[in-house]
């Protein structure tokens, strides 16, 4: 398998994008590039460019910090559903409680507040196969 | 969390990465600042403070208040992006500075990062300054921790 890895497409649903990283720190930032970029062909403002990066980042470093190891690879797909940008990071972590809920006046709990902040919709499911972090953020009306 | 997601079939090598200096995504560099008021820490970061690169200021900072407990003035007009790690390093070092009488100041930050600084409630904690020369007038009227003005 490579250690990153990307694709973009078109579906029934919209335009896709979708990239595996290796859970590594500096994986974040290549994975924000990536989202950002599709974001920006999907016609956001550069305000919202900004919030999307700083919310896929703050869901990336989680997925980083929940990673078993350096080995572990976290995926992070987006949709671009016409109205709105359809984000979700997934992390094969194997603790069902992912650390930005384990105690929210840390960091990690600020960055789960930003991203409410930041973004119109989160959710988060958790498994035993890991956990998945959903957000949308619809595009200013035309 | 689909492992069998047909579109994992189309996944390919990632063509270029602009990601391939990622040790230079932030400079750090700081400078100490004396003057008959008072002295402080001049700190400038260029690039983005994030999850990877959040120790390079950590270390920087660290190591300054190590050598002497002075106010700093952390100059971010170039700083593009600061997420939550970015944002906790901030406040623990205005706590740690607090607790000594002094002050953690950021000029210039850019538009983007005020409007986050305001969503996390972090422009109450925090001052900023348009200039280095109004952060560093701030800082110089500081009333120390000990009741005495600095002259």
């Amino acid at each position: 398998m490579t250690r990153a890895s990307h694709h973009s497409q078109r579906n029934t649903k919209g335009r896709i994008i979708s990239v595996r990283l290796p859970g590594t720190a500096s994986s974040v930032a290549e994975a924000r590039d990536q989202i950002v970029g599709f974001a920006r062909e999907s016609g956001f403002s550069d305000d919202q460019l900004f919030d999307i990066g700083l919310a896929v980042g703050e869901a990336c470093a989680n997925a980083v910090m929940h990673a078993v190891s350096s080995q572990s690879i976290f995926q992070v797909e987006a949709l671009d559903r016409g109205g709105e940008i359809v984000v979700t990071v997934t992390d094969p972590g194997d603790d069902a409680l992912p650390p930005l809920l384990r105690d929210p006046d840390r960091v990690g709990g600020l960055g789960l507040f930003l991203i409410r902040q930041l973004m119109d919709r989160l959710s988060l499911d958790m498994s035993h196969e890991g956990t998945r972090l959903t957000m949308s953020r619809r595009k200013p009306a035309a | 969390m689909n492992t069998h997601d047909p579109r994992s079939t189309f996944l390919v090598p990632l063509p270029s990465v602009r990601r391939a200096a990622r040790a230079d995504a932030l400079e750090v560099e700081g400078r100490f600042v004396g003057s008959r008021s008072g002295d402080v820490w001049l700190v400038r970061a260029v690039g983005e403070i994030d999850v990877d690169t959040s120790k390079k200021l950590e270390k920087t900072i660290a190591g300054m208040l190590d050598a002497e407990a002075l106010s700093i003035v952390l100059n971010v007009e170039d700083v593009s992006y600061i997420d939550s790690i970015g944002f906790g390093l901030l406040v623990k070092t205005k706590k740690r500075l607090a607790a000594k009488g002094l002050l953690l100041c950021l000029v210039d930050p850019s538009a983007h990062v005020r409007r986050v600084l305001r969503s996390a409630g972090l422009d109450m904690v925090i001052e900023c300054f348009a200039s280095e020369e109004r952060a560093l007038e701030a800082v110089n009227q500081l009333v120390p921790a000990n009741g005495q003005q600095s002259y």
